[in-house]
This record gives C-alpha cells, sequence and structure tokens, in this order.
C-alpha cells in the first residue's frame, strides 16, 4: 500500500480506518488499481518515476463529511489534494500536486441545489457536470443557458475555480467572473459561506456577490486554502437567437485596426459573443472550427499557395499578399456572434459593420442565423458551445488522420496572457517562435493566434506534445520552463498551468521580491497551519515543505 | 454491498448472453481476460463511420446485446445511453472504437470508478487503427 509523504505507517492506517467511518470503506481507495484512476492521463512525466501520483483516494457524499475528513486529516497530518472531477487534462488533471497526497475526490457531492430561472442562476456542488447542469435545465424546461468549456465533461465548480473559460456571451465566458457565492469548509473543518451567504437565510446569496467587508472568493481558487462545496453562478437567459458573422480583411497589417475595432464593439457591447480570428491565407483556423478541420481536413490549397505559406517570415511575404489579392483570400478574418432578439442582433450587426468598415477592403458575411432554442442534435451543426451546449466532439482532436498522422500522448498548455492588440500577436509569434525553435520544440507552423475568451487580453495557447519517449519529454518540459521564462521577461504570465509548472510560473510573478508567493505564503500559514491542503497548488507550500520540494 | 461486488453480482439476461458469447470464439468479439468474464455488458458501442466497427455491431447485436453507434461524436451516445446507466449502477460495456474515443470513454468512465479491462488494435486498412475494448 502507497504511503504519503512524512506520515507513517501506522499513522497512515489508523487515518484511513477512521476515514471509513465516516464516509463507508467502499469509498476509501487505496489499491494500485484504483488510485491508477487518479493520474493525469496527460502526464507531462508519461512512464517516468517523477510522475505524480496518489497515495490514496476519499470519496466523500455531503459538505459534513468534508468536514469530518479534514479534522482526521489535521490529527494525522495527512496531505489532502480536493478535486471536483479532475478532468482539467493538459493542466494536470486529477493527480495531486504533492506527489503521494491522497485525492479527496468530490465527484459524488453532484446535487444540483437550485436552477433559479427568475434570477438566472444556478447552485451546485463540486461533483456536477456542465452535461448535469445541461441536463438538468433541458429536462426541467428552464429558459437559461450555461456556459462551457470544451469538451464540456468537466465540473462546472472544477473549471471556475481553475479559473477555465467558455464560448458564448462576454459575461459569462470568464467561468470564475460569472460566480456568485461559495460555501468552504476551510483546513481545520469549519464551514464558511462568502458573500451574501454569510447572512443566516441570505435572501441573495447568488445575487450580490460581494456582500460587505474584504470579498475573499479569490483566493479559494487555483489555491489550497479551503475546499469549496458549494458555488454560485450566473446564467444567461435563453436568447431568441444568435447570429454568426464574419469580417475578412485583405492586408497582414490590417490585424491591428482589425483587433482595436474588436476591443471597442466588443468593450461597447455592439458585440458580446464569442470572438475568434483565422486567418484563410496563412491556414490557421479559428477555435470553434478546429474540430471540424480535424473531421474534415483543413481546406484544400494549391501548390503555390503551400509554398508562399511556407516562405513567410511571422507570417508574412509580400508575395503571399499578392497571392491572396489575387486569388480573393483574405489574410484575416473576425468571426463575431450576436444572441439576442433578432432585431437587437441585426442592430448590433449593422453598427459592427460601420466600425469595421473603416478598414480598406473590409468585406462582410453572414454565415448562420439561428432561431432558438435549439435541441444538442440541432446543435451539432454548429460549434456547440457556443450555443451553451457540452460536446465531447473535441476528441476529434488528437485523432489519426491523414492530416494528423501522428498524434501526440497529450499535451501541456502553454497559454501566456498578451495584451489584446495585432502588435502583440505578431511579437508573441516572434519571441515564441524563435525560443521554440532554439529549444527544439515543434509549437509553430507558419503563424498562432491567440484565444478571444476573456474580453481584455488574449491567451495565446500553443499545445507542447507528450510524447511516448521519456527523453523528448524531459527535453520539452525543460522547453517548456524556459518558454514560461521567455514570456516573463516580456511581461506576460501564464493564465493556469499543471502543477509541474507551477512553480515557474508563479517564479514569473515576482514583483518587489515576489510579494505576491510572500502573502500566499502568509495566508497558508494563517489558514493552513498544519498545510494539509493540496501542498504545493501554485507553489504555495506549508511551511513545513516550503523550499524543500 | 462493495461498489465492484455489485458490478460482478448483476448477472440479467444481456449478463447471461455475454458471458455465453464470451465463451464463443470470434473473430468480431473481444475475448475478455480473467473476471471481466463474469460482468454483463449493459450495452456495445460502435464507431459508425468504419466498416469494421458495424461487423462488430452487427455481431454484438446477433447475440443479444443492446448495439449504439454514434459517429466519431460521443455526446449523443453518452448523454442518452451511457451516463445515466453509470450514473444508476456500475456496468460493463463493449465497443470498437478509435484510440481518441476510446481515451474519450476511459477518462469518463474513471467518473464512475471503471477502467478498460481489455482492448485489442484492429487495423481497418490504411485509416486509424480501431480499437475493440471492454470497460468494467
Amino acid at each position: 500500500m502507497r504511503v504519503p509523504p512524512n506520515v507513517s505507517a501506522a499513522d497512515y492506517a489508523k487515518a484511513l480506518a477512521e476515514f471509513e467511518q465516516v464516509i463507508g470503506k467502499d469509498w476509501v481507495f487505496t489499491s494500485d488499481e484504483d488510485l491508477d484512476l487518479y493520474r493525469d492521463a496527460f502526464s507531462p512525466f508519461l512512464n517516468e518515476p517523477e510522475e505524480k501520483i496518489a497515495s490514496g483516494a476519499l470519496a466523500p457524499v455531503s459538505t459534513e463529511q468534508v468536514q469530518q475528513i479534514v479534522r482526521i486529516a489535521n490529527k494525522y497530518r495527512i496531505p489532502l489534494y480536493p478535486i471536483s472531477t479532475g478532468k482539467n487534462l493538459g493542466y494536470g488533471g486529477s493527480a495531486p500536486a504533492y506527489s503521494g497526497s491522497v485525492v479527496l475526490d468530490l465527484k459524488r457531492m453532484n446535487r444540483i441545489i437550485e436552477v433559479n430561472e427568475q434570477h438566472a442562476f444556478a447552485l451546485v456542488e463540486p461533483g456536477v457536470s456542465y452535461f448535469d447542469l445541461y441536463r438538468h435545465i433541458q429536462e426541467h424546461k428552464l429558459k437559461v443557458w450555461i456556459d462551457c468549456p470544451d469538451p464540456g465533461w468537466g465540473s462546472v465548480m472544477g473549471n471556475a475555480l481553475d479559473r477555465g473559460g467558455g464560448y458564448t456571451s462576454a459575461n459569462y465566458r470568464n467561468h470564475f467572473d460569472s460566480h456568485c457565492g461559495m460555501e468552504i469548509v476551510l483546513p481545520d473543518g469549519e464551514l464558511l459561506r462568502t458573500g451574501m451567504g454569510a447572512i443566516p437565510n441570505a435572501q441573495t446569496w447568488q445575487q450580490y456577490k460581494s456582500g460587505c467587508g474584504p470579498w475573499i472568493d479569490g483566493i479559494f481558487s487555483q489555491s489550497n486554502y479551503g475546499v469549496v462545496t458549494k458555488m454560485g453562478f450566473w446564467l444567461m437567459p435563453e436568447p431568441e437567437a444568435f447570429q454568426r458573422c464574419t469580417v475578412s480583411v485583405p492586408r497582414y497589417q490590417d490585424l491591428m485596426p482589425l483587433v482595436q475595432i474588436l476591443n471597442f464593439v466588443e468593450n461597447s457591447r455592439i458585440t458580446s459573443g464569442f470572438p475568434d480570428i483565422e486567418s484563410p491565407l496563412l491556414g490557421y483556423p479559428p477555435v470553434g472550427q478546429v474540430q471540424l478541420w480535424n473531421e474534415t481536413g483543413p481546406p484544400k490549397m494549391s501548390a503555390e499557395h503551400l509554398q508562399l505559406m511556407a516562405g513567410t517570415k511571422l507570417g508574412f511575404s509580400p508575395e503571399i499578399e499578392a497571392y491572396g489579392a489575387r486569388a480573393g483570400i483574405p489574410y484575416w478574418r473576425l468571426w463575431l456572434s450576436f444572441h439576442g432578439p433578432e432585431e437587437v442582433i441585426q442592430a448590433q450587426w449593422h453598427a459592427a459593420q460601420r466600425h469595421f468598415a473603416r478598414i480598406d477592403g473590409a468585406k462582410f458575411a453572414i454565415v448562420d442565423q439561428v432561431k432558438l432554442p435549439v435541441d444538442a442534435q440541432q446543435a451539432t451543426k454548429y460549434h456547440e458551445p457556443e450555443l451553451g451546449v457540452p460536446s465531447l466532439r473535441a476528441f476529434s482532436i488528437g485523432a489519426r488522420t491523414p492530416w494528423t498522422p501522428t498524434p501526440s500522448k497529450g499535451h501541456m498548455w502553454f497559454s501566456p496572457i498578451i495584451p489584446r492588440t495585432g502588435a502583440a500577436i505578431i511579437e508573441a509569434n516572434r519571441v515564441f517562435s524563435e525560443a521554440a525553435k532554439s529549444l527544439g520544440m515543434p509549437l509553430f507552423t507558419t503563424f498562432t493566434l491567440p484565444a478571444c475568451f476573456w474580453e481584455r487580453s488574449f491567451i495565446f495557447i500553443l499545445a507542447t506534445p507528450v510524447t511516448e519517449d521519456p527523453k523528448t519529454n524531459r527535453r520539452y518540459r525543460e522547453g517548456f520552463k524556459k518558454l514560461i521564462e521567455v514570456g516573463g521577461q516580456h511581461g506576460w504570465g501564464e493564465y493556469r498551468t499543471a502543477p509541474v509548472f507551477q512553480k515557474s510560473v508563479m517564479d514569473v510573478y515576482s514583483f518587489n521580491n515576489h510579494a505576491l508567493q510572500r502573502f500566499h505564503a502568509t495566508l497558508k500559514d494563517a489558514i493552513d497551519p498544519n498545510g494539509i491542503l493540496s501542498a504545493g497548488r501554485y507553489d504555495i507550500w506549508p511551511k513545513h515543505l516550503r523550499g524543500k520540494t | 454491498m462493495k461498489r465492484r461486488e455489485f458490478v460482478f453480482a448483476g448477472v440479467t439476461a444481456a449478463g447471461t448472453a455475454a458471458c455465453a458469447l464470451s465463451a464463443v470464439q470470434t473473430a468480431t468479439l473481444p475475448t475478455v481476460p480473467d473476471r471481466a468474464h463474469e460482468r454483463p455488458w449493459f450495452a456495445v458501442i460502435f464507431d459508425e463511420r468504419f466498416a469494421p466497427a458495424h461487423a462488430f455491431a452487427q455481431a454484438a447485436a446477433w447475440r443479444g446485446h443492446k448495439v449504439f453507434g454514434y459517429d466519431g461524436d460521443l455526446t449523443a451516445v453518452w448523454q442518452r445511453e451511457i451516463e445515466p446507466h453509470w450514473s444508476r449502477r456500475a456496468g460493463a460495456l463493449a465497443g470498437m472504437s478509435t484510440a481518441p474515443g476510446l481515451f474519450c470513454l476511459e477518462q469518463l468512465a474513471a467518473q464512475h470508478w471503471l477502467r478498460v479491462v481489455t482492448r485489442s488494435e484492429q487495423r481497418a486498412g490504411a485509416g486509424a487503427p480501431l480499437i475493440s475494448w471492454v470497460i468494467a
């Protein structure tokens, strides 16, 4: 039997016996067979001894059981690693940040406590997946939408606490920002509610976020200060219609005004759906069509086009620009989407066109006009998450196809936040492609475009492959850390990362001699003096392990 | 009753058929090692884009299994057939799919403390290899 680090076998046995008393023998897992289910399927340490693994797993079914578990863990100094459903592949999965921890698996806590149509919110437990919440809404014929990532298999709460994003309207795409109220089991077993939830019999827990006094919700995301057991989310009232349109522009330099105008129309709420940038001329797909490209292959290109593409530098050459003009292939295409009453959408689209028309040669098209609601089957004609419908279709990505003959064994997401400008896109391409080339990392083809989940910044996402060869994986891991460092030198930091890279990422957030990290440590010592919760998560270590791992 | 015992104990009519068929040597259905023999398959799913998977499904249907096809996107079969079943009780599932399809199901199965107990790769011409498998 595996034993957590710094815990004697005798103490672990006593702790397990007490855990069994609380949650029942069936929900305490110690066999290799069961614990293998908690391995990170995309571990960058695939087939290496350093892979982070669990020593045990506990699956409570209630908040009260979680409280009792953390009290027992304190008694025996058992390191716990809470997960909701552990589906954030590419960012660590369900494997603990501190290898040998006992996973506190909250997936049995899967009650949808309330979905309120009138006030458009949901209150859920950690084990509720996007599929669960979607099905509940459909079955009860409630006129609200969820906002889900892609794939939609994960936990609503887990994705928000990991600060993930989705694809509908700007108000809801940032999943942590769209939460309202939490219930948390603190490391000593105390139960805490945030925001208006701190009022007994609160009437507006899911309607007003901050309550009064310091607003502390943020410290429970990407952290290890408590076990969140309930969380409220604002939902989008079901819109009457959805429309997807494109703005195509002909020249390389048009990327600058295209992004600038996008920022204006989005921040003014002229458009609020998920914006998506592609380059037809450089063969770079919009995020919303990656799956389609994977399923059916990328658009066909002439031999001349492919040759010109290979000759571009930072995605540019006068020759390819001239070719695009001749062949009628836009350099850039921006996808805009709109949700709401049809007459409002038409007015918004009209206004958006007026702004983008400032770019000489801009062309406009309406691609989809969808009367809502649509069911899950009808939604398959589109990129489902943009219609608030969870999907597993993303698993066509990574499939072996004629155009992807050697898919990887997984990936590590490298995802720095960069400014929302065309210039920053080009600069990030320059900086990271040069770094990746020198590190021998196959991250770039011709040009990379960022994802537009957030309203005020881009995520420049690159998938670093995981292979079956430990030597290659070691090189990629070191390269990944170097890219983090290079990003930091340019003022860019990751928004989220897998445990193996959390120290490197947090080291970039070093203003004033790492004041932020020192503050995190101060909080950790005060809130969790025995260091039982998620040791090492985002490089926040308890005192007894600090500087020793 | 323990979770895994529950899986083993639930021998239904379909399960009996599964046991019977596992005793029959066939080229199209997976041979299931060890205790997975005892587990009833509540359904068989197949990637209907591939001819060998169709043959696999026909053989399974002929032996009395509930069979569900999908077109590469598992969403509908997951939502309608698999997840509702696994939410109620554990149960073995067999199928033939591509590697990413199986990977997706393997991850979803782990949500219910189920795992892939057998997998066998089959070449389907020049394209992606198909895998026949059992999750239990």
